[in-house]
């Protein structure tokens, strides 16, 4: 059973794939900090108030020195690294999706300025329980978090505005068809109308595995049947919807209906494997 | 009463007549407050009375057929005495008993009546009784005359007929009334007559000396047997109740089985006995559907039997087309013809032999193998008729037989793949000059275009044109070119139309030949600027003269081979890898070429990979031909039949998704589906998932989209 986990390009190694042991394993007491700062409890971080001016710095930290309107992969590494943000994972995604990246693993610094004043973020700490914040909520699926009861004394108190983060948990659903639908297009190559299939069943696993298990089946039945080249919007979007409608047990799957031939395929090939 | 014989004068007529008169008006003798009507009248019914008792006494001694007997004669004198008295009474029917039945009391009637339902309640009611010993004599006699005895019918006939008059309706009694007759005699009749024959039915069918056919005659004789029986004795109303009641019994009871039995009736073609099965079962419900069912599953049968037997004789790579043909054919002969002479042409059953012959056509052992192989064979077979010298037919039989493969054409799905197939041969026979006729062409043609469409045959219809225009072109450039030592006959076939691919491998033109290339090339450059010309070397042949024998040969050879030829102009005896360099044909095209001149003898191959010129070349034909097609061509060319007609399907799927849904904007999954299938069925039957990966091509390319929050609806992208 080959293993999935999706693992945004790492540029300073120039690892690609996410195979090479490198990836796991080359820091592992960034790691382990990684680990510790997700048991924290995010009270105990120092609140730093939003700075404008703080926000624009940290920016310019991990901006391309040749091009300081932009960082690059490398720069969004460090950055990730240092916020603490695994790179293989859904938080790198959502980290993109907050900073409304229009490239894998690109940040201009128009929608950071933007983005950062919008969730009242200039520091790292924050940063990363903005990420952790989505992550435990769409992926992990855990419970919200409270709400205090008044609004308006106890907002200040918060690591950042949690504005955003409240609309998603009032409907987790269409928060989560957000994301799903943002990284088809941050992962599409700009010219192009698809995502290559090993692009697509990396994000995959990292996006609907943890939650819809029968998704790792698809992508065992992808991989074993190597004949996919390429994951086009429509396969993409009814990828999610198959999830949402179809159980392990194939119930509310119905052949006279118009799911994406794959998918037919794959039920094809589920049920012969059931049978034999 | 009872000394009828004796007869009546005419004056005792008259004096009794007078008498019951002169009772009737005399109110003085009467005692009773009624009047003098009502003692005569009771008289006559107690006198009635006693006759009947006394009667009854008789008959109560007898059964079976004396008890019949006797009261077919005790009945007939009774009834004509009663006539006698109502007569002789006829005052008191005309006055008394209108009065009286005026005044409401129905239970008084004429006197006629009066002693038929004597009769009817103190005689036959009570022999019927329980043990109903008159109906069961006379049912007694039916059945011993249904096992073929002589029965005295008079008797049945009498008895029968008493029946019917002792229905009696006090309301009415002028009008007909049968209660009697249908209660007492018609049930225990039909009872009687249904045990019968589902008893002689049943021990009919079991005799294993009978067969269907059989059966089908004895249900004729039965059914008219009865049709008789009623004219004979039974009343009139009883015909209905009756047949149905045989149709139930004989027909309907038998139905599986007569239809089982179809088979071998349609295997023997027994029209007469499948017509008389067809009226039978059209008699009762579902009867025809379940022959018709029976039909259809052995046309298919037959179809895919006769289609083995043709692929079991000889392997799916060397199925003879005509072979094919001919045992499709011979089914659909078979079986086409039953439906006008047996089936009363019911539509129904040209509609299931349409399917079943479209089934087994399309579905058969040679198709399992092989999914394109039915048209393809259908449409080779096309092509040996068309060709020149075809041993397969007669000249003026052409047009019969090409409209014997129309027959068939109408069924194949995969018209496409026919079209495919018939095309390449097509251009085949057109640049070997091999057409039996133009005219056979052009009908063909003509014919494919009726069922299929214009735009079917467009195609076919251009590699005419092109013909033409290329006879022309060659004049032309003859006449301009008047100083060429060789002849030269050239073809110029629009690319797009005609589905013959150059070379793969490179063709170096022999120098012989190179003047009247490059002459032709620039020629044709001048008239047509622009074009480009690619020479399907491949496809090219030549006739050269020998000059190195004493007799003097034409040997006819295809390009390749006259390059090789050629080469021998300057040299006795080359390598394999001279060949090669000097020609450039690829190795494994070279090798067959060689083969064909070495076993013409033309070329010695004695030692491997050395062909010397034979110097001793012998042949009895003056014309030596060594032109035959190569085998590696002929495989390759099938596979790129079905590569095309693959190709060619997606875009017309796509194409027909893309029209539909621009005149619709919106369509649901599967009424899109629907109509594709609709739209797209005259070429070939598109699968769903075709269908499906289309929708998804056209969904990538943003033709289409899903709408908003229904996944099962498309949108048309403008």
């Amino acid at each position: 059973m080959p293993c999935f986990s999706f693992c945004f390009p790492s540029h300073i190694k120039h690892l690609h794939s996410d195979g090479d042991s490198d990836t796991g394993k080359q820091e592992p007491e960034k790691e382990n900090e990684a680990r510790a700062l997700k048991s924290h409890n995010p009270t105990v971080l120092s609140v730093t108030k939003y700075d404008p001016k703080q926000a624009l710095a940290l920016f310019m930290r991990y901006a391309d020195s040749d091009n300081p309107d932009l960082i690059g992969p490398e720069g969004f590494e460090m950055l990730c690294n240092d916020a603490q943000i695994l790179m293989d994972g859904a938080m790198a995604l959502i980290l993109s999706w907050q900073l409304d990246a229009q490239e894998m693993a690109k940040l201009t610094k128009d929608a950071w300025t933007k983005a950062t004043s919008v969730l009242k973020v200039s520091s790292l700490p924050q940063l990363n329980v903005v990420v952790r914040d989505i992550n435990d909520l769409l992926i992990l699926r855990r419970p919200p978090l409270q709400r205090s009861g008044n609004k308006n004394v106890k907002e200040s108190n918060e690591p950042y505005s949690r504005t955003r983060y409240w609309s998603y948990a009032e409907d987790s659903k269409k928060a989560f068809q957000e994301l799903y639908t943002f990284s088809f297009s941050l992962a599409k190559p700009q010219p192009s109308r698809n995502i290559d299939m090993e692009t697509a069943v990396a994000l995959w696993s990292v996006l609907l595995v943890p939650v819809y298990p029968l998704m790792s089946e698809v992508l065992t039945f992808i991989t074993e049947k190597a004949t996919f080249k390429a994951a086009n919007k429509d396969l993409w979007n009814m990828m999610l919807e198959f999830c949402q409608t179809v159980d392990t047990n194939l119930q509310g799957y119905d052949s006279d209906s118009a799911w994406p031939t794959l998918l037919d395929d794959f039920v094809t090939w589920k049920k012969s494997k059931q049978a034999s | 009463m009872n000394r009828l014989h004796m007869g009546v004068t005419f004056s005792k007529y008259m004096s009794m007549y007078t008498a019951a008169y002169n009772f009737c008006t005399n109110g003085k003798t009467g005692y009773d407050s009624l009047g003098p009507g009502r003692d005569l009248y009771m008289s006559l019914n107690r006198y009635f009375g006693s006759h009947v008792a006394s009667t009854l006494e008789k008959l109560e001694q007898y059964e079976h057929e004396p008890l019949l007997a006797l009261y077919a004669k005790e009945w007939g004198r009774y009834t004509t005495g009663a006539k006698y008295v109502n007569q002789l009474f006829m005052y008191l029917n005309r006055q008394w008993v209108p009065h009286e039945r005026d005044e409401g009391r129905t239970e008084i009637h004429q006197v006629y009546t009066l002693a038929l339902v004597k009769w009817r309640d103190w005689l036959f009611r009570r022999m019927q009784g329980n043990s109903s010993k008159l109906a069961v004599a006379v049912l007694e006699l039916i059945e011993r005359q249904r096992d073929g005895e002589n029965i005295d019918q008079s008797l049945v006939k009498i008895v029968i007929e008493s029946f019917v008059s002792l229905g009696i309706d006090d309301a009415n009694p002028d009008t007909e009334c049968l209660g009697v007759y249908t209660n007492y005699l018609e049930a225990p009749f039909t009872e009687a007559t249904r045990a019968c024959y589902k008893h002689k039915s049943e021990e009919f069918i079991a005799d294993p000396r009978n067969n269907i056919s059989d059966y089908l005659l004895k249900i004729e004789e039965w059914l008219k047997e009865e049709q008789d029986r009623v004219d004979r004795y039974l009343h009139s109303q009883t015909r209905n109740t009756l047949t149905r009641t045989c149709e139930e019994v004989l027909i309907e009871a038998h139905a599986q089985y007569m239809c089982e039995n179809a088979q071998s009736l349609l295997e023997d073609g027994k029209a007469a006995e499948l017509q008389l099965m067809y009226s039978y079962l059209s008699l009762i419900s579902n009867g025809l559907e379940l022959l018709r069912h029976r039909f259809g599953a052995q046309v298919k049968n037959a179809g895919l039997n006769a289609v083995s037997a043709v692929l079991g004789e000889e392997g799916i790579d060397a199925v003879n087309p005509t072979h094919y043909v001919t045992a499709l054919l011979e089914v659909h002969r078979n079986y086409s013809e039953i439906i006008p002479k047996s089936f009363n042409a019911d539509t129904a059953f040209v509609t299931s032999f349409d399917k079943a012959f479209s089934d087994f056509i399309n579905r058969n052992a040679i198709t399992a193998l092989s999914r394109s192989k039915s048209p393809e064979l259908i449409a080779k077979h096309a092509d040996l008729l068309l060709r020149k010298n075809s041993k397969l037919v007669e000249e003026h039989d052409l047009e019969t037989e090409l409209n014997r493969v129309m027959k068939l054409f109408k069924y194949v799905e995969d018209k496409d793949v026919f079209l495919n197939v018939y095309t390449m041969k097509l251009a085949k026979r057109l640049i070997h000059g091999a057409c039996a006729s133009d005219e056979s062409e052009a009908s063909m043609i003509s014919k494919l275009r009726d069922v299929c469409g214009f735009e079917y045959t467009a195609k076919l219809q251009r590699m005419f044109t092109d013909v033409s225009l290329s006879k022309d072109l060659t004049d032309n450039f003859r006449e301009r070119s008047h100083d060429m030592d060789v002849g030269f006959d050239v073809m110029v076939l629009g690319t797009n139309v005609w589905p013959l691919n150059p070379p793969g491998h490179g063709f170096t033109i022999p120098r012989e030949m190179q003047t009247t290339y490059y002459r032709f090339q620039h020629y044709y450059q001048l008239k047509h600027s622009g074009r480009k010309l690619t020479w399907l070397w491949n496809y090219c042949r030549n006739e050269l003269r020998t000059s190195y024998l004493s007799q003097k040969y034409t040997f006819m050879a295809s390009t390749y081979q006259t390059a090789v030829l050629l080469q021998y102009n300057k040299h006795e005896t080359l390598s394999l890898s001279d060949l090669q360099t000097a020609t450039s044909i690829a190795p494994e095209i070279l090798t067959q070429v060689l083969g064909v001149l070495v076993k013409g003898k033309v070329l010695i191959n004695d030692e491997t990979e050395q062909y010397d010129l034979n110097p001793h070349f012998k042949s009895k034909k003056i014309r030596v031909n060594f032109n035959q097609p190569i085998k590696f061509d002929a495989k390759s060319e099938s596979r790129e039949v079905m590569k095309t007609v693959d190709e060619d399907r997606k875009y017309l799927i796509q194409a027909t998704i893309v029209r539909i849904m621009k005149a619709r904007k919106e369509m649901k999954y599967q009424p899109l589906i629907q109509e594709v299938i609709a739209q797209i069925s005259h070429r070939f039957g598109p699968t769903i998932p075709d269908i499906k990966k289309a929708i998804e091509t056209l969904l990538e390319k943003e033709f289409l989209e899903r709408t908003g929050n229904a996944r099962d609806t498309y949108a048309y992208v403008a």
